[in-house]
């Protein structure tokens, strides 16, 4: 194999590698783990998608887990006890040992709440990314799977643009991203359901997340993506490159 | 390692698998989808409402950044900050949640674990299939009377969304009426019950002499545990705030402010008024010393007693001795009271002298034999004899929703219909005596299925109840004995929520569906329980959050499930069923010629004001029977003010004589069964609606240390060591109770104050006699009947007793915690 061949493959894994993490990280935190999904990682398919990103380090254990998980005599009640953490952790029903996936929760340590400032970024980003969730997401828009799916988007994007100006914007868009949104605040998040998270999986899927983002924004930056770029930039017309502000999606 | 080190040999089969068509699909699926965002930009200003008044909201993005109190709202409340927070608190419930045991095992399962936090999400079809399923077979398996429906609290305003409403709707509908109610509410118990036997009227909800009558004719304002300034923040519906402005005129007349509490009210302060300190519990005593003093001074009004009431000769041995040996005078009542037997005579003096206005409260009827005291105190207003005269008499309520604001020329305006129950139903309810039980009855009920009661004269059955369905209503606030209501509860197969928070209630169910707040949902509703001064557009201010839906769309979806949905919703939507409400009202404002716009143009306004009327703020409680007794008679068997009723004698209650007298309750300060030295006051809270706003930012304003306040005297601090700040301990042998003390010179000696409205937080669910970590003071106090008459509450009726706890005390738990970091 040629060097540019190489080079070739490396790229066209890495992005298609980007975009199904993401957004496999996404659905993770959307909703719990039905005992259908569970299975499904028994299956042939299951397997060889977790043995693919099991060669990510950092997702390791995350797939070891889900694999383990799927080979649990009863996954009906496997799926529930994930079903009950998810619940405790994620949806409030304790509020002394809960760790919200939601940007908003971890914008002021004082008031924990929700639909504040970072839902309102997300809005705008997602209006000018031409962008909404699916049907059945009933999410608010700075939730963590809203944030990382719109990485996912930035990874398809970047694959799918070969020009190199495009490129730039786009690995300097991403980057602020994940600066300015999962940056900002999924440490502290990581943090909170290691502490509260009696069952054990998503405390290995809070750290799988936060090791993913930290290794994609060096990524990024190996890249060619600047340190300096500011998202409001990339979203305001009369400050983005080129004054474009063209949804990536039309 | 970065992601280029993690480069490995089977790329190519990832790059092969991530291009299959579906392979990695399933794992990894895309979220996102072309289109746009709801999020919408309103710098103007939503108009909308709640129970703290109506608001204007600014929302950008999406975002609610700012909430600012109406134009027309002529004093704020400080509590609408709290509106803001709570709809977007982390407590809300996002999705439906079924219990886990409940999911796996079906009705009845593992009841004793409820409470423990193991819910799982489940999607709406799933839950309103289940619902609808219980319901049916409920009906089916265990009779008419297995399911209790309950939604008396204070549910949202808004005339679609009447949680109230709706539950009867949706039940009536779908299972023909066959579920049992409740009869009155916590807050006016035993009034409820004795009013109309004593005036033929409520008065505790009746509209009551307009402020500006009084302004211009009270000489001696008297509070009776009444709190205007502080309650009336909170409105039923929309508050208006319309009784402040009046406050102020009343004080700056420089009238007489007498406050007779076991507290130094907001009231007592801002009106300057004189603090009588009393004993809680013995307001019967007090006023019965005072009616000695008036009838043995010849100062009672003998014409307005032979004219206007029936009974005064019955009682009169009684108030003398006559008949069981003991004087009511000002020194037997001040054995018992507390208050000096010469400021009673004082009292009796300034009562008669001039212009009188006894505003008692509900608080003081939340006791043991509770009946006896608005009856007693009408009574006292009767020997006065102002009763019907601008500036005089009695009313029950001046604390609440702005009562005393005079009426604007405003039309009725529709809500939802409750439906009917089908009739055989109904007989069948009524001939096994389970139509409906007294509301502060619910433990006695699970606890004694089949056992009977008294109530009102009535002997009823109390039901079987397997399936309770709760809207709007946080039970595990209202009721009494939380340790004995947990027990109970267990009792229940099934239990089903709509709520907006994950309440105590809402902890304690098998089913929670997911309810939007007032402001996630558009409604209509008047401004001002008594004022009625406008009609407001209860706008939607933001999207709702998660998977919440209206009372109106969750119900529709149950009806949907029994083929009634086109019955339910009579084919109109939130919007159309608002427009039809506001076009019905404008109906009758267009006959009598009040200017109101048409629909479009008061939704794109977002208000229509109305004036008060002359006659409105010349309004006197009872002057047209005043006027003429006889073409206006009361609604009672004599047509006359009753202080003897023949029909309770009837009854032959021994816990609930024919006319008013004292009767000790068991606990009481200074009683003799009383079992723990101090009295515990669960009065209504300053700084939130009972356990609405718990869970906000307002908590900062009030908690000490995180847990609730609790209110302790200088004297009874110092016996315990106790400082401001410390964590304490109150308990008693119901249960115990942790809190946050704060050292004050504003109680009566012997009383402690501890706000009910406190998010009930037990330590552990499966201990029975487990504490609650926040300060909830229904852990302490008894859930034991009024009398055979009302079967009310009696929550003021607690004795406990407090120590600074030096242990190291359970966290409180129900609310949001700060990050780890």
């Amino acid at each position: 194999m040629s060097s540019n061949n190489s080079n070739f493959y490396n790229h066209l894994y890495l992005s298609k590698l980007r975009i199904y993490v993401y957004r496999w990280l996404a659905s993770l935190f959307s909703a719990p783990i039905k005992t259908g999904l569970l299975l499904s990682y028994y299956q042939t398919d299951g397997r060889t998608f977790l043995a693919d990103v099991a060669v990510v380090p950092c997702l390791r254990p995350l797939a070891t887990q889900l694999r383990d998980l799927s080979s649990a005599e009863d996954t009906q009640a496997t799926a529930l006890d994930l079903s009950v953490a998810y619940s405790k952790l994620f949806l409030g029903v304790d509020a002394a040992s809960h760790a919200m996936p939601v940007q908003s929760a971890y914008y002021s340590f004082e008031n924990k709440s929700l639909a504040q400032r970072p839902m309102a970024q997300m809005n705008k980003i997602l209006q000018a990314l031409g962008l909404c969730p699916h049907a059945d997401l009933h999410v608010p828009a700075d939730h963590l799977s809203i944030e990382l799916a719109v990485m996912a988007e930035f990874a398809q994007q970047l694959q799918d643009e070969d020009a190199c100006p495009a490129r730039q914007v786009l690995l300097d868009m991403q980057a602020a991203f994940l600066r300015e949104h999962l940056l900002a605040w999924v440490t502290h998040f990581a943090q909170d359901v290691q502490r509260f998270d009696a069952h054990g999986f998503y405390s290995v899927l809070a750290q799988a997340t936060h090791a993913w983002i930290a290794e994609d924004i060096e990524f990024l930056a190996a890249s060619g993506a600047r340190p300096s770029g500011s998202l409001d930039g990339f979203l305001e017309p009369a400050k983005s490159e080129g004054g474009k502000n063209t949804p990536l999606h039309e | 390692m970065g992601l280029k080190n993690s480069f490995y040999s089977s790329r190519r089969s990832f790059l092969k698998g991530a291009t299959t068509a579906g392979a990695f699909g399933a794992f990894a699926p895309a979220l996102l989808k072309a289109g746009t965002a709801k999020a919408s930009t309103s710098a103007k200003g939503i108009v909308s409402g709640s129970h703290w008044g109506a608001f204007r909201a600014t929302v950008v993005d999406g975002e609610w950044t700012q909430i600012t109190p109406w134009e027309h709202d002529p004093r704020p409340s400080g509590q609408l900050a709290g509106v803001k927070d709570a709809a977007r608190s982390t407590s809300r419930v996002q999705y439906p949640m079924v219990r886990r045991s409940y999911l796996e095992n079906g009705p009845g399962a593992a009841t004793e674990t409820r409470g423990n936090g193991d819910f799982v999400r489940v999607s709406w079809d799933e839950a309103l299939d289940l619902i609808a399923k219980q319901l049916q077979q409920t009906k089916e398996q265990h009779g008419l009377s297995a399911i209790y429906a309950n939604s008396m609290g204070w549910k949202s305003a808004g005339r679609v969304n009447n949680g109230r409403s709706l539950l009867a709707r949706c039940l009536n509908l779908c299972i023909d009426g066959a579920f049992v109610k409740s009869h009155g509410d916590y807050s006016t118990g035993c009034s409820q019950v004795i009013m109309p036997h004593v005036t033929g009227g409520l008065e505790v909800y009746s509209a009551h002499s307009a402020w500006p009558t009084l302004i211009e004719n009270t000489d001696t304002l008297v509070l009776f545990g009444s709190d205007p300034l502080k309650n009336s923040q909170v409105a039923s519906g929309i508050a208006d705030h319309n009784a402040y402005p009046y406050y102020e005129a009343f004080k700056k007349a420089g009238k007489r402010v007498i406050s007779i509490d076991p507290r130094m009210t907001e009231s007592a302060d801002f009106f300057n008024a004189e603090w009588i300190p009393i004993r809680p519990g013995t307001d019967v005593a007090l006023m019965l010393g005072i009616a000695h003093e008036i009838y043995s001074k010849g100062k009672h009004d003998e014409a307005f007693l032979e004219d206007y009431t029936e009974g005064f000769d019955k009682f009169l041995p009684y108030l003398t001795g006559e008949r069981d040996g003991t004087a009511k005078t000002p020194a037997w009542a001040a054995e018992i009271c507390g208050v000096d037997a010469a400021k009673i005579v004082e009292l009796a003096d300034i009562f008669t002298s001039g212009t009188t206005m006894l505003a008692g409260s509900w608080a003081m009827q939340r006791q043991e034999f509770g009946e006896q005291v608005h009856w007693m105190l009408v009574t006292l207003a009767a020997m006065i004899g102002q009763i019907g005269l601008p500036g005089g008499g009695f009313g029950l309520s001046y604390h609440y929703s702005n009562q005393g604001s005079p009426a604007a020329n405003s039309p009725g305006l529709p809500g939802m219909s409750p439906g009917r129950v089908s009739e055989d139903a109904a007989a069948a309810l009524k001939a096994a005596g389970t139509r409906a039980i007294p509301i502060a009855r619910l433990a006695d009920m699970l606890e004694t299925p089949g056992g009977t009661y008294d109530f009102n004269g009535t002997q009823g059955t109390y039901p079987d109840v397997k399936l309770m369905y709760l809207v709007g209503v946080n039970m595990f606030n209202q009721h009494q004995d939380l340790n004995r209501l947990r027990k109970a509860w267990q009792k229940l197969d099934t239990v089903i929520v709509h709520e907006q928070f994950w309440t105590a209630t809402a902890r304690f169910a098998d089913i929670v569906l997911p309810i939007t707040t007032t402001a996630e949902r558009n409604d209509i509703d008047h401004v001002g329980d008594y004022s009625k001064k406008a009609i407001l557009a209860m706008k939607k201010v933001v999207e709702p959050l998660f998977e919440a839906r209206s009372d109106f769309d969750a119900f529709a979806g149950i009806a949907e499930r029994f083929g009634k949905k086109e019955e339910f919703t009579e084919g109109k939507d939130e919007m159309a069923w608002i427009r039809s409400f506001y076009e019905a009202a404008k109906k009758q404002a267009d006959a009598k010629k009040i200017p109101m716009p048409d629909f479009d143009t008061f939704w794109e306004t977002g208000f229509v004001r109305f004036e008060p009327t002359e006659a409105s703020k010349n309004y006197v409680t009872f002057a047209d029977y005043r006027e003429d007794p006889l073409l206006e008679p009361l609604g009672t068997p004599s047509g006359k003010i009753e202080i003897y009723s023949r029909n309770i004698e009837k009854m032959g209650y021994d816990d609930c004589p024919a006319h008013p007298t004292w009767m000790d309750p068991r606990e009481r300060l200074g009683g003799k069964e009383a079992a723990y030295p101090l009295n515990l006051l669960s009065t209504h809270p300053a700084n939130r609606l009972h356990s609405q706003l718990n869970g906000t930012s307002l908590r900062e304003v009030y908690t000490v240390g995180g847990r609730e306040p609790c209110y302790i005297g200088k004297v009874e601090a110092a016996a315990r060591g106790i400082v401001d700040g410390d964590v304490v301990r109150l308990f008693n042998g119901r249960g115990e109770v942790f809190a946050g003390a704060v050292v004050t010179d504003k109680l009566s000696a012997g009383v402690v104050v501890l706000s009910e409205g406190a998010w009930y937080n037990p330590v552990n669910v499966l201990d029975e006699k487990t504490p609650c970590a926040y300060g909830s003071p229904n852990a302490l106090t008894a859930d034991r009947p009024s009398s055979k008459l009302a079967m009310a509450t009696t929550a003021l009726s607690c004795m406990v007793d407090i120590e600074k706890y030096a242990g190291e005390a359970p966290k409180p738990d129900v609310f949001e915690q700060p990050s780890a970091s």
